[in-house]
């Protein structure tokens, strides 16, 4: 603490006075975006106000949660959070500005992927979850639009609000958790005891949605998700996973086939494929884990990831940059026309048209779920 | 274990939560002093909204009746050891889980520990700051309960004893802001207990005495309880500490674990770690908590002394503060 002053409300003032905001961003059900810079050195930042007007019992989980993890987390590959101040009864997050996501990457048409984006975006997430798992610390919420991505190119892991530590084998934990087209097999058996497994399953979805360009096993209810998940990966034997008839919600499954995985995925490589089946096998236990895959002969092998700059992105979130371009020096130029163009609003801003889409497959509710009532799990 | 230590040197505790005992004993004699000069101000404040004789003889008390540093610390450890209470009122009603108790209770001492460091008990006496950092405790430790579910048991035992007062719902929530922000919004803690399970697994590799390791594993929780009250987490590493219980606990039953020890630290290295867990066993069995009527005398000086802007019972708060409607906490009223 450089501070001087020794008060705790004293402290907070001077936080506070450092930014100024600019304009709202977005607004969600749970907080407001705010575009801002920090007077001094005029960097650009994000400030993620949450509101506290209706929660009746204080500062809810999500923000307890996000606040927690993200203070404790410094990594190249996890968004940071510069500062945290609170005004009157709002909590402001002072966050790294990012302007785009990857799922806006994903769902723009126009970009053309090569094997070499998706190795590089696939490392730098590995990267950001490795840091957290090694801290101890599980996401329980990856899927593509929580992985933001600056103007340089750098994915970021974002929106810690269902983050947790884990490793203590004697506390339980809700299976309720992770949006479903990424949840577990496990958590969908209600499993209360896991590990970065978890996390490494998402990952596996998003690995082959990138290469897909559309969601991997996207079930149409959390009762379907299993067997979307089975129908896609053919159902897992009792030797495959041994534990699987132990958990909670463990029974007898339709038995559907192993595909071909090669024919689904044919512009991947072999190396791909496999990288892809081991973040995706059943047993949690036998997952790879994310420091594993980054050894993973995949990463180390041709073509080489591409430079984080050179990574596809939409035309239109940059400001006057175009795709393929080195991103490090459109950032300080910020008029209004290209603040509006920007899709991206973070998670919490549901009015553009993306949310509005997903919103429509009942994709929303079980984001929104832990963010408008306080979880106990 | 060998990146253990540089992954906690990465933590919001390591990086801004450790003193020495010099710099801790600096900040707490500074805090008081600034707090001090606000009582004063305070009161001299009030003397102008107030009648001036009463004012006269109030600032003579107060005056007379300033609490030191060293009283203000044994005012907030009387408070400290009310939670070790509170925690099993609440697992009693089974609305905290028993496998969330240790780190619920030790996150509350922390916070309230942490909280101290940046603030003062003439501004914020420790009764409602105590409760404020529990509730907040169990939502960092994933053991939430709703405001009603945590007031009942509060409300229950005021009624069994008759008491005059009774806790609301406002009184914890209301002070919530303050206290995190006083924490400087880092909320991770790390505490001894999860150190010494780890070393305990380790250790059955080493120690053939199995059932005096299982012994003394369970006996170090209780000095792994006294230890929270003290200073020790300002000074040393969680893992630090829990060998430091693990060594009393130890030799209460008969254990020796040098053997151990001399098998998992090379020669120079453990001369160091001697050194600290002779320190962390010093800590520990000197610290003596605070008697009722110690507590129950400083209190009373504190009625005397209180910093009347922040004392939503005083003629200046009513009249000024109160009038601005500056209250802590209201609806989400602000415009920008």
């Amino acid at each position: 603490m450089a501070s001087k002053a020794i008060l705790g409300e004293e402290i907070n003032k001077e936080t506070e006075s450092l930014y100024k905001k600019e304009k709202k961003l977005g607004e969600g059900t749970y907080a407001v975006v705010y575009l801002g810079h920090h007077i001094k050195t005029n960097r650009k930042v994000a400030i993620k106000k949450i509101k506290l007007g209706n929660m009746r019992s204080g500062l809810d989980m999500s923000a307890i949660r996000e606040v927690k993890a993200l203070r404790e987390l410094r990594h190249p590959n996890v968004i940071e959070l510069i500062d945290v101040f609170s005004h009157k009864t709002s909590l402001n997050l002072v966050l790294e500005f990012l302007d785009t996501d990857l799922e806006i990457v994903i769902k723009d048409k126009s970009l053309v992927f090569m094997p070499a984006d998706i190795k590089s975006w696939m490392m730098m997430a590995l990267r950001g979850l490795d840091h957290c798992h090694k801290c101890w610390l599980l996401h329980r919420d990856l899927k593509p639009n929580n992985f933001l991505i600056a103007a340089n190119g750098q994915l970021k892991l974002a929106d810690f609000g269902l983050a947790r530590e884990f490793g203590d084998v004697k506390r339980a934990m809700t299976s309720q958790t992770v949006t479903r087209w990424y949840r577990a097999p496990e958590l969908l058996l209600g499993a209360t005891n896991y590990t970065g497994s978890i996390d490494i399953w998402a990952m596996g979805c998003i690995f082959a949605e990138l290469s897909l360009r559309a969601p991997y096993l996207p079930g149409a209810s959390d009762l379907e998700q299993l067997t979307t998940i089975f129908r896609a990966r053919g159902t897992p034997s009792e030797d495959e996973w041994p534990g699987m008839m132990k958990l909670p919600m463990g029974y007898s499954f339709e038995k559907f086939p192993k595909p071909q995985f090669s024919d689904l995925f044919r512009g991947s490589s072999e190396e791909a494929v496999d990288l892809m089946n081991k973040m995706l096998t059943f047993n949690p236990t036998n997952r790879i884990s994310a420091a594993d895959a980054l050894k993973h002969p995949y990463f180390a092998n041709l073509p080489r990831p591409t430079a984080p700059e050179k990574l596809p992105r939409p035309l239109k979130s940059l400001a006057g940059g175009e795709e393929g371009e080195g991103g490090g020096d459109e950032v300080v130029s910020v008029d209004d026309d290209v603040v509006a163009s920007k899709k991206r609003l973070f998670q919490d801003a549901f009015d553009d048209g993306l949310e509005a889409e997903r919103q429509k497959m009942g994709e929303q509710a079980a984001k929104r779920m832990d963010f408008s009532i306080s979880s106990p799990a | 274990m060998t990146d253990r230590p540089q992954l906690f040197e990465q933590t919001s505790q390591y990086q801004h939560w450790r003193f020495t005992r010099e710099s801790l004993s600096k900040l707490r004699t500074e805090n008081n002093r600034l707090g001090v000069d606000r009582v004063l101000h305070g009161l001299r404040q009030e003397a102008k909204v107030d009648d001036q004789e009463t004012s006269d003889t109030r600032i003579a008390e107060a005056t007379k009746n300033l609490l030191t540093p060293e009283e203000e610390l044994k005012l907030i450890d009387f408070y400290l050891q009310r939670i070790k209470i509170y925690v099993t009122i609440y697992r009693a009603s089974k609305l905290l889980k028993p496998d969330a108790l240790d780190n619920v209770k030790a996150t509350a001492i922390n916070f309230m520990k942490r909280f101290y460091l940046h603030n003062v008990v003439f501004d914020y006496p420790p009764k409602n700051i105590m409760l404020t950092c529990f509730y907040l405790a169990t939502k960092v430790e994933n053991a939430f309960m709703k405001i009603e579910d945590f007031i009942r048991p509060l409300a229950d035992a005021e009624a069994k004893r008759g008491s005059k007062t009774q806790t609301k719902s406002d009184d914890v929530l209301g002070l919530e802001f303050i206290v995190i922000q006083s924490l400087q919004f880092e909320l991770a803690v790390h505490h001894p207990y999860r150190a010494i399970y780890g070393f305990y697994l380790d250790m059955q590799t080493f120690i053939d005495e199995k059932d005096a390791l299982r012994e003394t594993y369970d006996r170090t929780a209780y000095y792994i309880d006294k230890s929270l009250y003290t200073d020790l987490v300002f000074h040393y590493q969680p893992s630090q500490i829990a060998l430091g219980a693990f060594k009393l606990a130890a030799k209460e039953k008969d254990l020796d674990i040098d053997l151990y020890l001399t098998q998992r630290f090379d020669a120079r290295s453990l001369e160091l770690l001697y050194r600290i867990l002779d320190e962390i066993q010093d800590g520990i069995t000197t610290f003596a908590a605070t008697s009722n009527d110690e507590a129950k005398e400083i209190d009373r000086k504190l009625i005397l002394c209180r910093n009347p802007e922040k004392n939503p019972n005083s003629t200046l708060y009513k009249k000024t503060v109160a009038v601005q409607g500056d209250v802590p906490y209201v609806s989400d009223s602000d415009s920008d």
